[in-house]
């Protein structure tokens, strides 16, 4: 079983690459022009690019040409610009590298802007170089022109205009410093199409000193008086918990290492965002589910009623948070974070901590086995009592049907016989999300994709195919529902032409059913406009382009039809046919405490407290 | 108290560079926020270095957001809120032309005995004053002006810095 995937290969063949080279090491002669175009491939194969993810173009042809002459980049071409971002977060948040998007001006450029936005939120390294009217056309409303600077000015961590041939080496290396390091982000460079024609020297990959912006990682001399500070308050918790965010995954593995020897020493519960799911194990003991919106009861409890709080590279998102005023009200609460202008942004802390979570934590680590505390685990004797006993109340159950596939069963059994292989899991955005962050296994960092802050449809199929390009080998599983699906479904041509062995699992509910638990719950379930009135024949859809699909609505049926999928070697379109009215439970509804948290049974008796809060 | 709309000063050390300024000026305008005055140029000896005076109304809550988010902006060196110090000093210049004949203009003059001012400028019947002083200071005098031809003003917004040793770094 273990080699079920090693089977599948790439099929890189139609993408027409050819072995005959430029000269790409020109660069060490100073004395040798080259042409903008053949600067960013060569500055790309310096910064170790090996994959790129883009769609051609008239103000990027001049790059396309001087792709087509190289054989060391790899070039994936999607069928829309938003999917090669979201591919590009996907390769990037799995792999750790940086994500490269090659779009071209106009449509190109503002088709990738909800990716870049997306990636912006979730703290994703990108680089996106868009074609670019010429120079001498910038502004009179040429053909395919856009303001793209202008417009992604604030979806962006940083990005350029190049007017100059010759800075154009500089910048691109500058922007993948500035996408990788520090909080990671999205960075655009935008390139006139005369830039990338015209011949400039290419000095290669020079150190980056950029004065404005110091990058933290290396910056040792972390604050040693409030690791102390920190360290007193958990030695003297009684009621403690970690609350982990995705900044450590972005920190590394060596950081989730050192926060499991921390958990183990220390006994404390740990509570996880859904950005940061799998930075610690799910299946561990210590993890008492997801917090907010939809986290579990315990955690929401735990979050609420504790008297310290380590925050580890999360940002207190409101959909962790709920209302502001009344989010955990009784407890001191420290915060690990990289960018300083998260701490005391949205929650005042009495402990700030800035920097990267891997030296942070290993200071924390060593301190307290300095200190060498024993008999520790009393002092939180009986906050484990407290939440064993909400534990209890087991949040995530829910009625199961022989009749009809319960969505919540579908994930379970998902889980049940695909966490073996423990798959790479991307997800869309409504329900299906919800259920697939409460009942999958995540044990490892970086398997998990979603878009938290942005919540964007359609982010799941190419955030898949980024992954599957990283790790062909591997079980890719994107977990999807029928309306954010046909966000982007035609990615499945891309699926197919580079032959990925993507499994789309598909919830359909035949609503938006995110939309309609709202409606349900704060508009008298007054169903505007979230009902799929026509839906494709998901199969017939599969089989035209050339992909398994498979289809099931019984749950006696549902362990085999998800071992096919498993089993098959290709891609796989699984239209799983779940209870239309299920809903997502636990919830604390927008503009509530963790305390007001609701279970499934509370949900009739729900009057709405804030019609304003989303 | 956060919910209290006043007056906020904020200085920013920026690259000279393009693009730069409207990144800074996007906090603001994304979040409903009106610039009251803008005052920017270079500063260093190579002009590599700028420095933008922004004054704005606001809540202080939202203000310190958004001095939160002006260090995120990859060019920006600096930044701080003035009006959060225990003092601050700023000055504002503005040039005001006025239509009228001689005695009018001393007149004028006469009225403005206790603002700093310069006449630079004197053609026919047109007379331009050099005002300078704090806000308050130049608002003062062109509303006195208002009674004596004022017929167009320029005004250049607050450049301010903090009082004492301190420096902006």
């Amino acid at each position: 079983m273990k080699n079920l995937f090693s089977k599948s290969q790439l099929n890189f063949s139609s993408d027409h690459h050819r072995s005959s080279t430029i000269s790409l090491d020109c660069h060490h002669d100073q004395s040798q022009k080259i042409t903008g175009a053949n600067i960013i491939v060569n500055a790309f194969i310096e910064e170790d690019v090996d994959v790129i993810f883009g769609y051609p173009g008239g103000a990027i042809l001049p790059f396309y040409d001087a792709l087509f002459t190289q054989n060391k980049i790899k070039h994936i071409l999607t069928r829309h610009e938003q999917a090669a971002t979201h591919a590009a977060e996907g390769y990037a948040r799995s792999t750790g590298k940086v994500g490269v998007i090659t779009v071209t001006s106009g449509p190109g450029a503002t088709n990738a802007i909800t990716g870049l936005t997306d990636a912006f939120m979730d703290s994703i390294p990108l680089v996106c170089i868009s074609g670019q009217v010429a120079t001498s056309v910038i502004g009179t409303d040429g053909f395919q022109e856009a303001d793209v600077t202008g417009l992604t000015r604030s979806c962006t961590k940083h990005n350029y205009l190049v007017k100059d041939v010759n800075d154009l080496g500089y910048i691109i290396h500058e922007a993948f410093h500035i996408a990788r390091t520090n909080r990671p982000g999205p960075v655009l460079i935008d390139i006139p199409k005369d830039v990338q024609n015209s011949h400039g020297f290419y000095h290669g990959k020079i150190p980056i000193n950029r004065k404005s912006y110091q990058v933290l990682k290396k910056q040792v001399s972390i604050d040693h008086a409030k690791i102390d500070q920190a360290i007193e308050l958990m030695r003297t918790a009684k009621k403690p918990i970690f609350y982990v965010g995705g900044g450590l995954i972005n920190s590394g593995e060596k950081a989730c290492q050192i926060l499991q020897k921390l958990v183990k020493l220390t006994g404390f519960p740990v509570t996880q965002t859904l950005m940061g799911l799998g930075a610690f194990p799910t299946s561990d003991k210590n993890f008492i589910g997801m917090l907010g919106m939809h986290g579990t009861y315990e955690a929401n409890m735990a979050m609420y009623e504790c008297d310290v709080m380590i925050n580890l590279g999360a940002r207190f998102d409101d959909r962790v948070t709920g209302r502001v005023s009344g989010f955990s009200p009784n407890s001191k609460k420290i915060h690990v974070d990289i960018d300083q202008c998260s701490i005391n942004k949205i929650i005042h802390v009495d402990v700030g901590i800035v920097g990267d979570a891997e030296i942070v934590l290993e200071a924390m680590l060593n301190k307290w086995q300095k200190l060498a505390i024993t008999d520790h685990g009393k002092n939180i004797e009986q906050w484990w009592k407290q939440i064993n006993q909400w534990q209890s109340i087991k949040s995530l159950s829910y009625e199961n049907s022989e009749n009809s596939i319960k969505p919540e069963y579908a994930i379970q059994r998902l889980d049940q016989f695909t966490k073996q292989y423990q798959p790479f899991v991307s997800t869309d955005v409504g329900q299906h999300q919800m259920w697939t962050a409460q009942y999958m296994t995540f044990d490892q960092p970086k398997k998990w994709l979603t878009s938290g802050g942005l919540g964007t449809m359609g982010y799941g199929v190419p955030s898949a195919v980024g992954v599957q390009i990283a790790y062909p080998n591997s079980l890719v599983i994107c977990v999807s529902g029928d309306a954010s699906f046909m966000m982007n479904m035609q990615e499945l041509a891309t699926i197919k032409q580079y032959n990925l062995p993507v499994k789309i699992f598909i919830l359909n509910n035949r609503y938006m059913g995110m939309v309609r638990q709202w409606q349900e719950l704060i508009y008298e379930s007054r169903e505007s406009q979230s009902y799929m009135e026509s839906l494709p024949d998901f199969l017939k859809l599969a089989e035209s382009f050339g992909i398994l699909g498979i289809e099931c609505d019984n749950p006696k049926m549902l362990d085999q039809k998800i071992l096919q999928m498993i089993n098959h070697q290709g891609p796989v379109l699984f239209n799983c046919l779940v209870d239309k009215s299920e809903n997502v439970f636990p919830m604390i509804p927008a503009g509530s405490a963790h305390n007001e948290i609701l279970l499934g049974s509370q949900a009739k008796s729900y009057v709405t407290k804030d019609i304003n809060a989303v | 108290m956060s919910d209290i709309i006043k007056k906020h000063v904020i200085a920013v050390l920026i690259d000279n560079e393009f693009g730069a300024l409207a990144r800074v000026v996007e906090l603001f305008s994304a979040r409903g926020y009106n610039i009251e005055t803008l005052c920017v140029a270079p500063v260093s000896a190579d002009k590599k270095l700028s420095r933008i005076t922004i004054t704005t109304f606001g809540t202080s809550k939202t203000i310190d957001l958004i001095c939160k988010l002006l260090q995120r902006i990859v060019p920006v060196h600096a930044s701080a809120e003035l009006t959060s110090e225990e003092g601050y000093i700023e000055r504002e210049l503005a040039l005001a032309q006025i239509i009228g004949d001689k005695s009018m203009v001393e007149s004028a003059i006469k009225a403005l005995e206790n603002h700093r001012f310069f006449i630079v400028e004197q053609e026919e019947d047109s007379t331009v004053f050099e005002i300078i002083g704090n806000s308050n200071e130049v608002e003062s005098a062109l509303l006195i002006l208002e009674n004596f031809g004022l017929a167009t003003v320029s005004r250049t917004g607050v450049a301010a810095g903090y009082k004492g040793m301190k420096r902006l770094q």
